[in-house]
C-alpha cells in the first residue's frame, strides 16, 4: 500500500500536510489545536519542481533500506505492509533519513526521533491526505 | 537443512531473517558467545547515560529467535572442522552443519602502549564493557577517551552527560578522521569544546601509568578511567585457522560465499566492495552488516541474490550536534559548500560524480545525496548551485527526480 500523487492534479495546495500534521502527535484530526495552539509536523513533502508539484511520502518499499538500516529495531512493518517507526524504540540517530533514497523520512522538529507516513495506520479510515485533497490528486493504492 | 550460525548480533538476525523468508522448515541454531542475545552495539552508550534499560536494548523483540524457531547455544566456537562440515566448541561440543555461516564481528584494537591492560582501562564495544565502565565511574572524575571515531565520540559524550570531565585524544590532525574533513571536523570539535570537553589532536597516548597517561608533547593527564577506541578488527581468526581466504577481513564473493562452498561470511568479519572506489574494504557498519546477513540468508536457503557491497555511511548525533557523512572518506575532488551558522553541508564531487557529503544539522536532505551517491548519478557541478542557496528536498538537482521517475518506472531501486 502506498500513496500514489498524480501531479497533473496536484495545485500544490499543502491541504494534505496540514491535514496530515493534525492527524499525527496527539491532535486527533484537530487543525486549529495543532496549527494555533501546538507544534505540527507533516509526514510528507510538498515538492514544487518545473511547474509541477507533488507530494514526496513513503513508499512503503517491499525490500525498505531504512528498515534494514534502523540501529534499534524501532523500524518496522506490519502486516498489512505499513512502514511505521515505534518510537519508544527510535533513539534519534537518523540513520534512516540518512539511507531514504527519496528524503522522506525526517527528523521530529526537535530532531529527538524520526518521523514518516504511517498511512494513518490508527484512524479507521483513508489517509487524512487522501480523504481531504480537494482535486483528487491523491490516491491509496493496493501495489508497492 | 541444518543452518549453523556463529554470532547473535546483527548480521545473524538478518541471516535468520532472509533464510526464514524463504525456508520455514530448515533447523537453524545460533552460537551465542556474549550471551546477551542479539543486541544493538551502538545503544550502549544511551546505556551507560541510563537513556535505554538493559531491556532496551535489544535489535529485535525479546522473543525473536524463538519466534524464528532458532535454538540458542551459549558458547564460544573454536573450531571449524570443514571435512566433516562441524564446528567445535570451546566446551567441546560438536554442532554439525550443512550450511554455516561466520558472523563474528569485529573486536577493538588494543595499540601496544606500555600499561594499556591495567584494570582501570576499558575498551567500549560491548554491553559488558558498558556495564564495567559503569561500575568504575566516578562523577566529577576523569575520563581519557584514546581515539575520536564513532565509538570514541558516544562514549566521550555518555561520560560528559554522567558528570565526568573527558580528555579525548586524537592522533591524526583532526577529530572524526574517517569521517570529517579539516574544516567540517574544526566545526564539530568547536562543538564538543564548548560543551567542556576536551580534544587533543595531534598527539598520541605513549604509556599508561597508575591512573595517569603520558602523552608523546611530554605531558601527563590523572585520569579515573580510560577508554580506549581506536578502531576494530574482524574476528577473522576461526575463518583463517579453517583455511578460508582471508587478508583484512574475511573474504566473500558477490553471494557472500567464503572460499569454502559450504560456509558464508556477513557484518563486520567480512571485506565487501565499497562501490564507489571499487575496492574491497572492511566496512564495518550496521546497516551494512544487516543487508550482508539478510543477503547471505537467502543464498543459504538457495537462492542466488548479489549483494552489490556498499559505501562508508555514518549518522551520529553528538550532543545535539547531527552528523550524517557518505561515500568515499578519502575522496578528493572539488568541494561544493554551504554554511549558515552552525550547520554546514559539504559535497565532494568527482567530474560529475558526487563522491562524499558531509551534513552537519542539516540531516533531512541526506537521504537522497546517499542515494546518488550509491548509484554514481551523473550531475554537472552547475546544476547543484539552485540547490546550494537552499539545500531542501525540493530544491535537487532536476537529474536526482528523472532518476527517481526512472527508479519507479524500470523498478531498478531494491524498493519501491
Amino acid at each position: 500500500m502506498k500513496i500514489q500523487s498524480n501531479s497533473e492534479y496536484c495545485l500544490g495546495c499543502g491541504l494534505c500536510r496540514i491535514y496530515c500534521a493534525a492527524a499525527h502527535d496527539g491532535y486527533n484530526g484537530s487543525v486549529i489545536r495543532a496549527f494555533k495552539k501546538g507544534t505540527p509536523q507533516a509526514r510528507a513533502g510538498l515538492i514544487e519542481h518545473q511547474q509541477q508539484s507533488w507530494i514526496n511520502t513513503c513508499r512503503h518499499c517491499q525490500d525498505a533500506p531504512c528498515i534494514n538500516a534502523c540501529i534499534t529495531g524501532a523500524l518496522q512493518k506490519n502486516n498489512e505492509g505499513i512502514v511505521f517507526i515505534d518510537g519508544q524504540r527510535c533513539v534519534g540517530c537518523l540513520t534512516c533519513v540518512m539511507v531514504c533514497p527519496f528524503g522522506h523520512i525526517q527528523p521530529s522538529l526537535d530532531f529527538s526521533r524520526a518521523v514518516k507516513c504511517d498511512l494513518c495506520r490508527d484512524l479507521a479510515e483513508a489517509p487524512v491526505c487522501v480523504s481531504h485533497c480537494p482535486n483528487g490528486a491523491l490516491r491509496l493504492i493496493e501495489e508497492v | 537443512m541444518k543452518y549453523l550460525i556463529i554470532g547473535s548480533c546483527i548480521a545473524a538476525a538478518g541471516a535468520v531473517e532472509g533464510i526464514r523468508s524463504i525456508d520455514p522448515e530448515g533447523e537453524i541454531t545460533v552460537i551465542d558467545g556474549e550471551q546477551r542475545g542479539c543486541y544493538s552495539r551502538p545503544l550502549i552508550s544511551y546505556y551507560l547515560t541510563g537513556r535505554r534499560t538493559s531491556s532496551q536494548l535489544d535489535y529485535r523483540p525479546a522473543d525473536f529467535f524463538a519466534q524464528q524457531r532458532v535454538r540458542i547455544i551459549p558458547g564460544r566456537a573454536a573450531s571449524i572442522d570443514v571435512i566433516c562440515k562441524q564446528v567445535l566448541l570451546q566446551d567441546g561440543t560438536g554442532l554439525e552443519y550443512d550450511r554455516l555461516l561466520l558472523a563474528t564481528g569485529a573486536s577493538p584494537v588494543i595499540p601496544p602502549i606500555p600499561g594499556i591492560t591495567q584494570s582501570w582501562v576499558n575498551t567500549f564495544y560491548t554491553w559488558q564493557d558498558a556495564e564495567e565502565i559503569s561500575a568504575q565511574t566516578a562523577a566529577k572524575g576523569t575520563a581519557v577517551v584514546l581515539g575520536s571515531g564513532l565509538i570514541g565520540l558516544k562514549a566521550a559524550e555518555a561520560l560528559h552527560h554522567m558528570g565526568m570531565k573527558v580528555v579525548m585524544v586524537e592522533k591524526q590532525s583532526h577529530i572524526l578522521p574517517r569521517l570529517l574533513s579539516p574544516r567540517s571536523a574544526a566545526a564539530v570539535g568547536g562543538h564538543l569544546q564548548r560543551h567542556g570537553l576536551k580534544v587533543v589532536t595531534g598527539h598520541e597516548v605513549v604509556a599508561v601509568g597508575n591512573h595517569e597517561v603520558a602523552v608523546d608533547d611530554g605531558s601527563s593527564i590523572a585520569a579515573d578511567l580510560l577508554i580506549i577506541a581506536v578502531g576494530t578488527r574482524p574476528n577473522q581468526d576461526l575463518a583463517r585457522e579453517a583455511g578460508l581466504q582471508t587478508d583484512r577481513g574475511i573474504i566473500v564473493d558477490c553471494h557472500l560465499r567464503t572460499s569454502d562452498p559450504h560456509i558464508w561470511a556477513a557484518g563486520d568479519v567480512i571485506e565487501s566492495r565499497h562501490i564507489v572506489r571499487g575496492t574491497d574494504e572492511v566496512m564495518a557498519l550496521l546497516p551494512l552488516a544487516h543487508r550482508e546477513g539478510f543477503i547471505a540468508g537467502l543464498n543459504m536457503a538457495g537462492s542466488r541474490t548479489r549483494y552489490p557491497g556498499g559505501i562508508f555511511l555514518n549518522a551520529v548525533h553528538i550532543l545535539g550536534m547531527h552528523i550524517i557523512t557518505a561515500g568515499d572518506p578519502e575522496t578528493t575532488g572539488s568541494i561544493l559548500r554551504w554554511q549558515e551558522g552552525e550547520r554546514c553541508l559539504e559535497l565532494t564531487m568527482q567530474g560529475q560524480n558526487l563522491h562524499r557529503y558531509i551534513a552537519i544539522n542539516i540531516p533531512g536532505i541526506s537521504g537522497p545525496l546517499t542515494a546518488l551517491i550509491e548509484r554514481q548519478v551523473k550531475i554537472p557541478e552547475s546544476e547543484w548551485f539552485k540547490f546550494l542557496r537552499n539545500p531542501a528536498i525540493a530544491n535537487l538537482p532536476a537529474a536526482y527526480w528523472a532518476e527517481v521517475r526512472r527508479w519507479q518506472d524500470d523498478g531498478s531501486l531494491r524498493c519501491g
